[in-house]
């Protein structure tokens, strides 16, 4: 009998995402999924995503054990296809853990979470990061920007889903630096070219300036109405060829603010004209298949979520970078029965042959 | 001066509270079998669903106890049924479980759907893991075997899940993922004539395989979404019933996406709105269900309670006609063995 078991029930173990080998920066190797939390939330309006990399690993436990596999023998119900891990045998999934917060020092945060970034990015991963409030991608984007330019891949594309722009001015409490300007930061620094960065999910009332902004600089802001008329994965198509147009890289951040607060009471400013959750999962099929760089989801604040809610945010946040690292569902018009069995009978035509 | 008093404690629909023996023929009966032992994952509780789906029923109470000569309008359909009478539903409360031994609440579960049930009743039994639908169709097997010994039950499993494992986890054969196994296997159930709705999420191959090669059918969540739920309902309902007398049906609420019903243990995000599973039972509820449970309700993980509601206004809606009488035109239902009413649109819904 093996004294620890990585398939036993949920709540047993050291919680690392989808129990993933814990794993430090020497042990990433190019091509592999590094998970890191970035518990930081002094920028939220209500405290509690400093939870959020916690409770995201917790969830994720109930998805699959990553060192038993997925890719022989699992199906994905909504497209009846077989579900894999990107990269098949190449497939690696690591947990760097947290990266550096000094809890009340953004300044210093700031600097340690960007040098992390751009380590992990430096030695090949495909960062997958845990929120945190969404002033972390600043740093993040930077981080990740400085280690494309040494690799000589230097041309990032953003893409961000959020129901907000964030292209606010100076705050007068929080100052310069602070989560309603973090994409006017990113845009001032030029680590991205305006016209590669792009949002999904525009909703409800956003500022005049901040769409004006938008406008005059050549960014690209998709609406929720947008979504609404063309559907989420020919949006996300779109959103991706424009973020990604000349680039060699794309950058996505997801805010969870982007889901309709009907669904998740993770957020500290729900919309309620925002995405399905649906609809955020199906784009997560079109990111899967492409060439992104990076991922962060942010804004899971796991405390009005815990368990007397469901903890509906933080299993949707694992489940969300669950179908990012696994190949992309190819949604067809047969049912699900009929196209399980065709499957299943060209499977065996193969194999007899 | 007349004392009024109420209840201490909540009643399904606040109907009597009565002995399994003073049951009588053609009453619809609620159980709870209050268990959740077989579950073994983080997200427990569904222990407690069986009491919170009766306070969850207590606002529907208000309705359908309205006393009105003129009945109650169904404003989706425009028919007319009379208010619920205490004739008509009782509840006979919870049977004993034993926390740590799966084996002995088996049978006592069993046993307790099986009394109701040989009293020619309609039982509606709430759960518990999804594990204690199990010891419900086992109860209700018995006793159809006992009544009508050639009598073939039929199958249809609401869920997100196929719960269709040998082995949930190797070598538990008697678990919340093995239940519907368990079920295919009882004498007078027609493997083939089992069918799925809901389906959502990663699933494995195995059970699946299992399923179709058994002659069952799956739709998934999409199915439902694409093809629309009465269509989905009504191809499940004909393949459950063309070979049988009776459906059993079992109701795992996790069939709802968790933005609407985050209570219960397996959650899912990519599952059906309460809208398309309502418009689902509403058609079900026309074919000749002999009985039917409703499963995973976990209070503790939903502080709204509006799991425990929407849940006991699903069990309303496909156990309506046994509980309602139509006092409009439409021809009353008839649920005899082989009737093929259920067919006919007018009678649906």
């Amino acid at each position: 009998m093996p004294l620890v078991r990585t398939d036993a029930t949920e709540f047993t173990g050291i919680p690392t995402f989808m129990r993933a080998p814990s794993v430090d920066i020497e042990q990433v190797t190019p091509g592999m999924f590094a998970v890191a939390g970035v518990p930081y939330d002094l920028s939220a309006r209500v405290p509690g995503a400093r939870y959020g990399p916690r409770a995201i690993r917790t969830a994720s436990s109930n998805l699959f054990a990553v060192p038993d596999g997925l890719n022989e023998g699992w199906t994905d119900a909504e497209s009846a296809g077989r579900l894999k891990f990107r990269d098949g045998s190449a497939f690696a999934l690591g947990d760097l853990g947290d990266f550096a917060v000094t809890a009340l020092d953004w300044t210093t945060t700031s600097r340690e979470v960007e040098h992390a970034m751009h380590e992990t990015a430096s030695a090949g991963a495909i960062p997958l990061i845990l929120g945190g409030d969404h002033l972390i991608t600043l740093p993040l984007i930077t981080g990740f920007q400085e280690a494309m330019v040494k690799a000589g891949r230097g041309r990032v594309g953003y893409l961000r889903f959020s129901s907000k722009l964030d292209l606010g001015e100076r705050d007068e409490i929080l100052g310069d630096t602070w989560r309603g300007a973090t994409n006017r930061r990113i845009l001032e620094r030029n680590v991205v070219n305006p016209s590669n960065m792009v949002w999904v999910g525009v909703g409800g009332f956003v500022p005049e300036p901040e769409f004006e902004l938008v406008r005059s600089r050549g960014m690209r802001a998709h609406t929720v109405g947008e979504v609404r008329s063309d559907g989420i994965t020919a949006v996300t198509h779109r959103a991706l060829l424009e973020a990604g147009a000349g680039c060699d890289t794309v950058y996505v951040s997801i805010d969870m603010d982007v889901v309709n607060g009907a669904y998740l009471q993770c957020q500290g400013i729900p919309s309620f004209r925002g995405l399905h959750n649906v609809e955020l999962q199906e784009a997560m099929n079109v990111l899967s298949g492409s060439a992104v760089g990076a991922l962060d989801v942010v804004g899971v604040n796991p405390l009005p979520d815990f368990w007397g809610q469901g903890q509906v945010a933080s299993y949707f946040a694992a489940s969300l970078i669950f179908y990012f690292i696994t190949t992309p569902r190819d949604c067809g018009r047969g049912s699900f029965s009929e196209t399980f069995q065709r499957r299943a009978s060209t499977t065996e035509l193969r194999e007899s042959t | 001066m007349k004392t009024d008093t109420i209840s201490p404690f909540d009643t399904f629909l606040r109907s009597p509270f009565v002995r399994v023996d003073d049951v009588r023929p053609g009453q619809v009966v609620v159980s709870g079998g209050p268990f959740d032992g077989a579950q073994g994952a983080e997200r427990f509780g569904a222990r407690s669903g069986p009491d919170h789906v009766r306070s969850g029923s207590l606002a529907l109470a208000e309705v359908l106890r309205t006393v009105d000569p003129e009945g109650l309008i169904d404003v989706d359909t425009g028919g007319r049924f009379a208010s619920l009478s205490d004739e008509q539903l009782v509840d006979v409360g919870n049977f004993t479980t034993y926390p740590t031994d799966i084996p002995r609440t088996t049978d006592s579960l069993a046993n307790g759907v099986y009394q109701v049930v040989k009293r020619g009743a309609f039982s509606i039994f709430l759960g518990g893991d999804h594990y204690t639908s199990y010891p419900s169709a086992l109860g209700f097997s018995r006793a159809v075997a006992e009544s009508q010994p050639r009598a073939r039950i039929g199958y249809v499993h609401i869920d997100g899940h196929l719960d269709f494992w040998d082995e949930g986890t190797p070598g538990q054969r008697f678990t919340h993922a093995t239940n519907a196994r368990r079920i295919s296997e009882l004498p007078n159930v027609v493997k083939s004539s089992m069918a799925w709705i809901g389906l959502t999420g990663p699933s494995a191959d195995e059970p699946i395989e299992a399923v179709l090669r058994g002659g069952g059918v799956i739709f998934s969540a999409r199915d439902v979404r694409r093809n629309g739920p009465r269509e989905i309902a009504e191809r499940a309902g004909d393949h459950a019933i063309a070979q049988c007398d009776r459906i059993y049906v079992t109701l795992d609420i996790d069939v709802l996406d968790s933005g609407y019903l985050p209570g219960t243990g397996s959650i899912d995000n990519n599952a059906i709105t309460p809208t398309l599973l309502r418009e689902v039972l509403a058609v079900l509820s026309a074919y000749p269900i002999g009985a039917m449970d409703v499963m995973e309700v976990a209070p503790r993980l939903d502080r709204s309670g509006r799991s425990g509601s929407i849940a006991a206004e699903m069990a309303v809606t496909l156990a309506r006609p046994r509980l309602l009488a139509s006092i409009d035109a439409s021809p009353p239902r008839r649920d005899v063995p082989g009737d093929r009413s259920h067919r006919q649109p007018h009678a649906r819904g």
